[in-house]
């Protein structure tokens, strides 16, 4: 453990380092200790003698738990420990590395008088062991025996059941993007009105089979095409999702089937044993996940109690003052570093789909970044420094330690119940994002700056989107998110029409989209209120700030063709399908084809921008923009999922601390007119949601009002 | 040696002028204080002593002049048993910790001869005064004063209340080792009151770290930072005592003006057998008298609080809150006791002078956004992604009207402190003020957003940053004021 691993284990162990004793608030827990039985002189040290395997441990911490107090071994294997001698009970523990860490709590007369101690450490066996169990994290519901981490730490499971890493391997989107399914379409008529193929199939979790609905690609169907849907059969090809998103399939780790989550693997995804058995990260490792980069070692001791388990208990934590042999704990400096995090949270590929491949010119090295959050960190303002654990686990200051100490239960420090903590040490383990339900940070994350200016008699708005708050790009992760800037100005109430700027584009989604060489009068659809919109390219490419390989391309192979209104048409009427009034032929006279990169979206009223800006609608072609990763399939489909990837048509993310300014232009109206703009962040494309019935909502992430 | 207008120094407080009885008062000796040898020394709390008050150098009305000396001073903090507690070596200002109280009047110029005896440079800040930038005591505006050298201030103090004064060169170390006091500005049309306690919170180790060492900057970042974060454990004091017991008289009116000096401490208050009505938070007098159910005083913060006490044998107590999340587990400790006894003395009539009460509306706008980042784990702290003194300085007109919104994204509270300017704070988290609420240094919970309102009243370039003084190493930036 180096030395920053030092400080932070004692931070994170109760110990400050300015010499403050660290009991807990609690002042009944420390006491004074017991008179020495002969009145003697009695030395604060405790000589602490440490081997490991029978031979001298050197470089082993020991501590006295619920003070600062610390020593490391030497060469001999000797450390002097000071203590104090009035926390009550006295603890003092023995960590090192390869090994669980070992302690005692000592009591009266012993507490007074010990002056010596020692530990034999045994090695941790080596060997990943595929042949143990992961444990149940239970829910606060399931906590009544120590099967279920929830039985002690009562905080942190609630935190956990509540978190997106518990719905990691349950999520539906991720099955129905795995299998080529849609769970939004229930019953056979509504999938089939989504032209679907209802049949039944083993449902996510396993269990009997029950009706579903595939539509649209899968990792299944579509990099194993001679598995159609419903694809039940073994797979040579599973793209890895289990790696990461089902991690704790028990057996064999790396390269699962998703469809083998089942159980706890399948209920709680990424949940406290795992993590808790990750015993290094090795970011060498092109694999995510469970196959290359977390280093899980699952113990093959023989148990020492039934009640433990199969085999002895092995939990790897940030503390190295826990003892208790129902944990097994070791140190490890990771818990507080973000190379935990991008175990996951840093992932590329070479292309899955068979027979395609990427371009290398654009990726010499062969693989597509697809989440890139940790080197976004990493490259950004922000760095290392601020780790990911420090925005995205808040402090838990009501909780005494991890086991809720002093809070649930009424139970003593010690070895069983560990030791209070600082107020704040210990973290919630709820991981807060966007996909969190009521999450704080998504109203820190960015601005929106708007700007008026009368300009040849029209309305100029400049809109600037920030991303002020994380120290990754926004959106970050999944690439399927999407950053929308939409904009709207009106006079007395009533929308001022658009005439020109930037737009949000395709990806944005359109009730009805028409493209080059279509005829742009047809709207069979299309109902009175309903806004067309005509879009059209200026032939510039967009310059804009990026992350990760796009910050050093060229405008062009930046990849985004610069968008702008062309015209904007409100429907007032429709007759045998065709739009009535407004004349049409004033914009598209009889026999007008969209031209190259020209598209026209229809779009459905909608009240003010920012009320209507959660209710996840088609925004494409609205005055607005939008920020994303846009990954393009080997058909030249744009938005695709990660595994249809060939290519990122663009990444125009948000980088830390960067900043992209829109244009829009309103037909004049009034001497004051108001503007609108709200920011969004959205959880998959609009398209993609339709496809799958997905009941997409977007969270708004900034609003402003001029 | 000069009180207000209203008040009189008596044993190192101020005290009533006229007929009525002063009482041992604070500062007065106690039972337990030197000289008393009539009784076995018993366990007792030591007597509440306000600071002392400095010598007002210019007999003329309308200025005061004074002298501060920042010199080497060892630290002895008084136990709740009465007992000394040597910490080792500090710094003093005038040889006292806390430093000599510094009173004004509204309209008063204030001319401050300030020496450094120190073997480090030094400044002096004027935290919550409106003074002009070569007053403020900031290095990024003037040298700071070097070892052995001296510097003269002046400025006009045009706001009554309590604001106080410390050293804004390596400060975390500098206030750490005791470079403190108050500074009150009085207000003639504010009642008079019989007894004023100068309460200065702080939070000890249970030793100081080394004071001069070779590189120039006092104290040792590590163990200031952690003395810091864990503040709220750390030995609590009032005036350098730990639960100081205040004699009163029924009756009396009691003005407690209280000062959180801590580096990286909270004190969070609540309502309960010592009543929290407050007269004035920081600088700002509230738009009434009003009764607080709580009040978290961050590092920096500042409440004024009134008390007619009658029969009261109670105590202030200060409930578990730490900067890593606020409220905290844990039982509260107390931080001063008060007793009134005797006398049942009426109090002194007249009212208190009332502030503006409705809040200024939200523009909807925002001039300026601050986001607070940073990590506890390894001391990194920054706002908008910068680390001092490497910022972007935005800047604001003179005398208009601005919204400046400041984010918390860290997992930490952070006190936000802007020179040069009081803040209105529009809302939290969304939610508008009720009442109209000024403050000098704005406490930020994790993950909160606070819109605050200012009228920049000077320019100048002006320090914005967290009062958590371990984080303000990085946690600071520039606003520049443009005339």
């Amino acid at each position: 453990m180096n030395h920053r691993g030092l400080v932070a284990a004692l931070i994170l162990a109760g110990c400050g380092v300015d010499g403050a004793l660290l009991r807990g608030p609690d002042g009944g827990r420390a006491r004074e200790a017991p008179p020495h039985a002969d009145g003697a002189e009695v030395p604060d040290e405790i000589v602490v003698t440490v081997t490991l395997d029978g031979a001298p441990a050197a470089g082993a911490l020991v501590t006295q738990p619920g003070t600062d107090h610390a020593a490391f071994t030497g060469d001999d294997g000797v450390a002097r420990l000071p203590v104090d001698r009035s926390v009550v009970p006295l603890g003092v523990m023995a960590s090192h590395p390869a090994a669980r860490i070992a302690g005692d709590e000592l009591w009266g007369n012993a507490a007074a008088e010990t002056t010596a101690l020692s530990y034999a450490l045994v090695s941790i066996a080596p060997r990943d062991n595929p042949a143990y169990l992961f444990q149940d994290p239970g829910t606060p519901e399931r906590d009544a025996t120590t099967v279920y981490c929830a039985h002690c730490h009562v905080t942190l499971v609630a935190d956990q059941v509540q978190s997106a890493h518990d719905r990691s391997a349950r999520n539906p989107w991720l099955h129905d993007l795995f299998a080529g399914a849609a769970s939004g379409f229930t019953d056979a008529a509504a999938c089939a009105a989504a032209g679907g193929a209802w049949a039944l199939a083993a449902p996510p979790g396993g269990g009997d089979p029950v009706g579903q609905c595939f539509v649209g690609s899968g990792v299944l169907t579509d990099l194993n095409p001679t598995c159609e849907a419903p694809c039940e059969d073994p797979v040579d090809q599973t793209g890895g999702c289990a790696d990461c998103h089902a991690p704790a399939i028990d057996g064999r780790l790396g390269g699962r089937d998703l469809r083998e989550a089942e159980g706890i693997a399948f209920a709680h995804g990424v949940h406290c044993d795992l993590c808790h058995k990750v015993e290094s990260i090795d970011l060498s490792s092109a694999e995510p996940g469970v196959a290359g980069r977390l280093r899980v070692l699952r113990p093959a001791e023989e148990s020492p109690s039934p009640s433990f388990g199969a085999f002895a208990p092995l939990t790897f934590g940030p503390y190295p003052d826990v003892s208790n042999p129902r944990m097994g704990a070791a140190a490890r400096d990771h818990f507080a570093e973000p190379e935990l995090c991008a175990g996951c949270h840093e992932h590329d590929q070479p292309a899955l789909v068979p027979g395609a491949a990427l371009d290398p010119a654009r990726w010499p090295d062969g693989r597509l970044p697809v989440q890139s959050t940790y080197s976004e960190l990493r490259d950004g303002p922000l760095g290392l420094d601020v780790p990911c654990q420090a925005c995205h686990m808040p402090p838990a200051p009501l909780v005494g330690n991890s086991a809720d100490l002093d809070n649930v239960f009424d139970i003593d420090p010690g070895i069983a119940g560990g030791w209070l903590r600082p107020p704040g040490a210990v973290r919630h383990h709820s991981w807060p994002g966007p996909t969190s339900p009521g999450d704080p940070l998504s109203g820190l994350a960015a601005t929106l700056e708007l700007q008026l200016a009368e300009v040849d008699g029209q309305l100029e708005v400049r809109a600037e989107v920030r991303n002020v708050g994380p120290g990754h790009a926004l959106p970050t992760g999944e690439p399927l998110r999407q950053l929308i800037l939409v904009v709207e100005a009106r006079c007395g109430g009533a929308p001022l029409p658009a005439v020109g700027g930037h737009v949000v584009p395709r990806l944005g989604g359109a009730l009805d989209l028409l493209g080059e060489g279509d005829d742009p009068r047809a709207w069979p659809d299309a109902r009175p209120g309903d806004r067309l919109r005509w879009v059209g390219p200026t032939g510039a490419w967009v310059d804009y700030p990026a992350v990760g390989r796009f910050a050093d391309f060229s405008p062009a192979d930046k990849g985004l063709a610069e968008e702008v209104l062309l015209a904007e048409l409100e429907v007032v009427s429709v007759a045998g399908g065709l739009v009535t009034e407004p004349p049409l032929d004033a914009v598209w006279p009889p026999g007008t084809r969209l031209g190259p990169g020209e598209w026209v979206a229809r779009m459905e009223p909608h009240g003010p921008v920012v009320g209507a800006a959660e209710a996840g609608m088609a925004w494409a072609g609205q005055p607005g923009f939008a920020f994303a990763r846009v990954t393009e399939g080997a058909d030249g489909s744009l938005g695709v999922p990660h595994f249809l990837a060939v290519d990122l048509a663009w990444d125009n993310r948000l980088p830390p601390q960067g900043a992209f300014q829109t244009m829009h232009r309103f037909a004049g109206g009034c001497a004051d007119p108001e503007v609108e703009g709200a920011v969004l962040w959205r959880r998959a494309p609009w398209a993609l949601a339709q496809e799958r019935g997905w009941a997409a909502h977007d969270r708004l992430l900034a609003a402003e009002l001029r | 040696m000069r009180c207000g207008a209203h008040v009189v120094v008596l044993f190192g407080a101020c005290q009533s002028p006229g007929g009525k009885r002063p009482g041992p008062g604070p500062g007065a000796p106690t039972d337990s204080g030197p000289g008393d040898t009539s009784t076995p020394p018993a366990p007792a709390p030591p007597g509440f002593q306000n600071p002392p008050e400095a010598e007002d150098l210019d007999p003329a009305d309308g200025s005061v002049r004074f002298r501060l000396e920042a010199a080497p001073h060892p630290v002895e903090l008084r136990g709740a048993d009465g007992e000394p507690i040597p910490l080792g070596e500090g710094f003093a200002y005038n040889g006292s910790i806390p430093g000599p109280t510094l009173r004004a009047q509204v309209g008063d110029l204030v001319w401050v001869d300030i020496e450094n005896q120190l073997s480090v440079p030094t400044t002096v800040h004027w935290h919550g005064l409106s003074v002009p930038q070569a007053a403020d005591g900031v290095p990024w505006a003037m040298d700071p004063i070097p070892p052995g050298g001296s510097l003269s201030v002046q400025f006009t103090v045009d706001t009554p209340g309590t604001a106080w004064y410390h050293p804004h060169f390596d400060s975390e170390a500098q206030v750490d080792l005791g470079l403190y006091g108050a500074f009150v500005v009085e207000d003639p049309a504010e009642p008079p009151v019989d007894v004023e306690l100068i309460a200065i919170l702080d939070d000890w180790p249970d030793e100081l770290p080394a004071a001069a060492p070779e590189d120039g900057h006092a104290g040792g970042e590590e163990e200031t930072h952690a003395h810091g974060a864990h503040g709220a454990e750390g030995r609590w004091t009032v005036n350098g005592a730990e639960a100081p017991l205040a004699e009163l008289v029924d009756g009396q009116r009691v003005r407690a003006r209280l000062i959180n000096a801590s580096n990286a401490g909270y004190v969070a208050l609540q309502e309960g057998e010592v009543p929290l009505l407050a007269l004035a938070r920081d600088t700002a007098r509230l738009p009434a008298p009003a009764r607080l159910a709580a009040e978290v005083l961050g590092p920096g913060d500042r409440v004024d609080l009134l008390w007619t006490p009658a029969g009261l044998d109670a105590t202030l107590l200060d409930h578990p809150w730490t900067l890593e999340g606020g409220a905290a587990l844990g039982d509260p400790a107390p931080l001063l006791r008060l007793r009134s006894t005797g006398g049942a003395i009426a109090a002194p009539a007249g009212d208190w002078p009332v502030g503006e009460a409705a809040p200024s509306p939200d523009p909807g706008s925002t001039d300026i956004t601050y986001v607070f980042q940073g990590s506890a784990h390894t001391g990194v702290w920054m706002i908008n992604g910068e680390v001092f003194p490497e910022v972007t300085i935005r800047e604001l007109p003179v005398g208009e009207a601005a919204v400046i919104e400041v984010r918390n994204v860290s997992g930490t509270e952070h006190p936000f402190h802007l020179h040069g300017m009081d803040v209105e704070v529009l809302s939290r988290d969304g939610v508008p003020s009720a009442v109209r609420d000024v403050q000098d240094t704005v406490n930020l919970a994790v993950y909160e957003v606070v819109r605050l309102r200012v009228v920049p009243p000077r320019a100048g370039e002006w320090m914005a940053h967290c009062h958590i003084l371990p984080h303000a190493h990085g946690m600071m930036t520039v606003l520049r004021v443009t005339p």
